[in-house]
């Protein structure tokens, strides 16, 4: 019939040799690895995922600093928005770099940072400030937090850019299960794949993706700057930790715990004090009975990990830094002026505690 | 086994080394494809073969019982009896509870009451097409266009070849049999469109069809949530994911089939650029409406019987057509649908402008307005199709139209950013007139486009394996 119709395409194939096969074979695998590597590239620098972000940019200024520091700020993305080392800077002269990234990489990979650090400058001068949320010392990722449900930490490690098997040989050692290992290499090497949502925003929402890498504005020193308050947002946020700690009972995972006694030992054999503090927290959220009935197993238990060792300090923990709703961004992220006001309370307290 | 897999993908290396190292010896290779094609088929059930298997003994007595006959009579009662058996064995896997509900239906319209109907029967995958496939091969032992092959085997490799077994293309003993007997040789030009037409494949099933899926379904199944322009992105998503879904598994079926060295017929030609319901026919589908043609339309009188014949035939044909797809009256009302625009067009279009329409003797404008017509009709054609109740379909219907909101917006971003890029391929196929058209780039273009579609699939490829659309049927 398509003879007689003019119209309809045929499939004649052009002529080919193997030798135009093999390259069209070598250089689809070839384009298939490359694409995937500069995809990779991009992710690490434009994700709309802000946790994989922080990881990758915390890690990213840590291989890039040159210079020592006096204060090593570790924690979770409280403190990558709430201690700004400008404050430190202007208020004591002395330097800090803010490596806070995220809940999701626990206590754990503060570990893992002060010991990269230190392989690289030393131990830093001053000492190490340890900032998290409370909630994020009972899990061993992956579950819940008063905020809902975490990424399990390999996820997250697949951003650390550690050469692999790092976890093996870092303190503390961790014990991935194979499947954990496979994932966590598709998510290193096939970063597309494990980040296809975001590759989907930037071609499906451009301009939601932009106003998202707009928003993120962190410094040399690590420090994220958010303007904008949240208040519903704490609200609602509040609300959903007073259900959580009348819920639950406060400890201390294995993989925390583990964590931070790899930061006591590691600064142990260099000198170096540690100071572990609270994060910033909602007032409403402070002054609730049941949560304020909660702190006092947190104080408790936190300051019996701070009594293990001399040069170790536990830091706001009778007195939570809290502030205004109409201030934060949700019960435990403040907004920029708010971070210096918790910056100057917490070196306050560093101050008036170090040993 | 879906060819969307990494179970089909293990599959097919070993059948690959298998079949590269039997490649000295045909009747070892063959034996070795059909071993392979049977796994691959008992792989989602293995009693299906027992189905399959009777297709292919009966039709083998048959074409040896036909050529030893000389007398018309006992001929013919040979290729009725085996054209009865297909038939009897697929409209009971098939249609049996379809014709039972709706004649227990009318019973019950008229007062009386049928009692329960319906049987537990399981549709075996691909019966439709290995039916279809195996009834033109003792039809045409019968009309003695072939010879019947004296090895039961080379029948059951031509019924089961796996690449086309479950989905098509519909092929033909009389192009397909040679193949099977003869030694295949590598001919590196096929070996190049082979590997365009799998990535390519692979990227309109899992990139495209399966992402408009998500587009078109929830539309689809909650039509009343949706209105206007809404309404209209889920119809050009089905219509994009149907025809990406089932050319990608022809594409990927044919370019399996020719790593192998065989030649399977084309199954699509850019359908959305039809001018006419004819035109579409000839387009979308080429397998079974040529089939339909050769097998039924042509032996029912074709259009020699005057106006009044012709129509009723084409009716004919389009509703069996359309029941061949399902045992649904959805599918009978689409053939109805296609029946109906080609006995109109017959009737008030009768222009040959379709055979060459860019020859200059036409108008350019009235050529491309008859392209978007027939489009709108393709569209309204794929409504019915997809809509498994007359409630749904007069549901989305009467959603549609063109107010905008501000989901439609999004939707409509789906639609656009996973269907236009089919749409300039196609636009540059149809310009060239040329479906091999990627296969005159340089290696290393090629190299590079497939793969950037390989990564486009691991990314943004749908993740859980979604069977091709035309498997049920």
């Amino acid at each position: 019939m398509s003879k007689y119709n003019k119209q309809l395409p045929e499939e004649t194939p052009a002529p080919s040799r193997a030798r135009k096969v093999l390259v069209t074979v070598v250089v689809t695998l070839v384009a298939a690895v490359g694409f995937n590597f500069l995809l990779g590239a991009l992710l690490r620098r434009y994700t709309t995922n802000l946790g994989y972000y922080l990881i990758a940019k915390k890690w990213d200024l840590l291989e890039a600093r040159e210079e020592p520091v006096d204060w090593l700020i570790l924690g979770d993305s409280s403190c990558n928005q709430g201690v700004r080392p400008d404050v430190i800077l202007r208020d004591r002269g002395e330097t800090a770099l803010n490596l806070c990234s995220t809940a999701q990489q626990l206590v754990v990979e503060g570990a893992w940072q002060l010991q990269h650090y230190i392989d690289r400058h030393g131990p830093p001068r001053k000492g190490v400030i340890v900032v998290h949320v409370y909630d994020v010392w009972p899990t061993n990722g992956g579950g819940h937090g008063g905020q809902g449900n975490r990424p399990p930490i390999h996820h997250g490690m697949s951003m650390v850019p550690l050469r692999w098997g790092f976890w093996k040989t870092y303190e503390p050692v961790l014990r991935l299960k194979p499947e954990q290992e496979r994932e966590m290499a598709i998510q290193r090497y096939v970063p597309g794949y494990a980040q296809s949502s975001t590759v989907r925003k930037w071609i499906l929402k451009p301009q939601s993706s932009m106003r998202a890498l707009k928003g993120r504005q962190i410094d040399a020193t690590g420090y994220m700057r958010v303007d904008k308050a949240k208040p519903d947002n704490v609200v609602r946020d509040t609300r959903g930790h007073i259900n959580f700690v009348r819920r639950h009972k406060f400890s201390v995972s294995k993989l925390n715990r583990l964590g931070f006694e790899a930061i006591v030992d590691i600064a142990s054999q260099h000198g170096v004090p540690v100071s572990l503090a609270l994060s910033p927290l909602d007032e409403a959220l402070a002054r609730d009975p049941f949560f304020s009935s909660y702190m006092r197993q947190v104080r408790s238990k936190l300051k019996a990990l701070c009594n293990r060792a001399d040069h170790v300090k536990c830091l706001l923990m009778d007195r939570p830094a809290s502030f205004p709703a109409a201030q934060m961004e949700n019960s435990d992220h403040v907004t920029h002026p708010v971070a210096k006001r918790y910056t100057q309370r917490l070196m306050g307290a560093v101050t008036e505690e170090t040993p | 086994m879906l060819f969307n897999s990494l179970d089909f993908l293990i599959f097919f290396a070993i059948v690959g080394l298998g079949y590269a190292l039997t490649k000295r010896w045909l009747k070892v290779q063959n034996l070795w494809l059909l071993v392979a094609s049977a796994f691959f088929y008992g792989y989602w059930d293995w009693r299906f073969l027992f189905l399959v298997g009777s297709t292919i003994v009966v039709v083998h007595i048959a074409a040896k019982r036909l050529v030893k006959s000389d007398s018309e009579k006992v001929r013919k009662r040979w290729v009725a009896g085996a054209v009865v058996f297909n038939l009897v064995v697929l409209g009971f896997f098939k249609y049996f509870n379809f014709f039972a509900e709706s004649g227990a239906a009318v019973l019950r319209a008229l007062g009386l009451n049928p009692g329960p109907v319906t049987l537990e029967i399981i549709l075996p995958v691909g019966i439709s097409f290995y039916t279809f496939q195996a009834l033109s091969y003792v039809i045409d032992v019968y009309r003695e266009d072939v010879e019947p092959t004296p090895s039961i085997l080379d029948l059951a490799l031509y019924v089961l070849f796996f690449p086309q077994l479950v989905a098509g293309p519909i092929e033909r003993a009389q192009t397909f049999l040679p193949q099977i007997l003869s030694p295949r040789k590598l001919d590196w030009a096929q070996v190049q469109l082979g590997l365009s037409l799998i990535v390519g494949g692979y990227f309109k099933k899992i990139v495209i069809a399966d992402n408009l899926a998500k587009v078109a379904n929830p539309i689809f199944d909650n039509y009343a949530d949706y209105h206007g322009l809404e309404v209209l992105a889920g119809v050009v998503a089905f219509t994009i994911q149907i025809y990406g879904d089932f050319s990608a598994y022809s594409d990927i079926a044919r370019g399996i089939a020719k790593l192998l060295g065989f030649e399977l017929m084309v199954n699509f030609k850019l359908p959305y650029f039809a001018l006419n319901p004819s035109d579409f026919w000839l387009r979308w589908h080429i397998s079974l409406s040529s089939w339909l043609r050769d097998y039924l339309y042509i032996p029912l009188g074709g259009n020699r019987g005057g106006r009044f014949g012709t129509q009723r035939n084409l009716m004919i044909t389009m509703l069996l057509g359309g029941l061949w797809h399902g045992a649904s009256w959805n599918f009978v009302i689409w053939g109805f649908y296609h029946g109906l625009i080609l006995a109109l067009y017959r009737v008030f279009d009768r222009s040959p402008e379709h055979l060459d329409p860019w020859s200059g003797r036409y108008n350019p404008v009235r050529i491309i307005a008859k392209m978007l017509l027939m489009l709108c009709f393709t569209l309204l054609g794929w409504i019915i199709f997809r809509s498994r109740t007359l409630d749904q379909l007069w549901g989305v219907l009467s959603h549609l139209g063109f107010g905008y909101t501000g989901r439609a917006g999004k939707l409509w971003t789906q639609v656009g950013v996973f269907g236009v890029p089919l749409l300039i391929t196609q636009v540059v196929q149809y310009v060239r007139r040329d479906l091999a058209v990627f296969t005159r780039l340089p290696g290393v273009v090629q190299g590079l486009a497939y793969g950037f579609m390989i990564l486009a699939i691991v990314v943004l490829g749908v993740r859980e394996p979604v069977e091709f659309i035309y498997f049920q049927f």
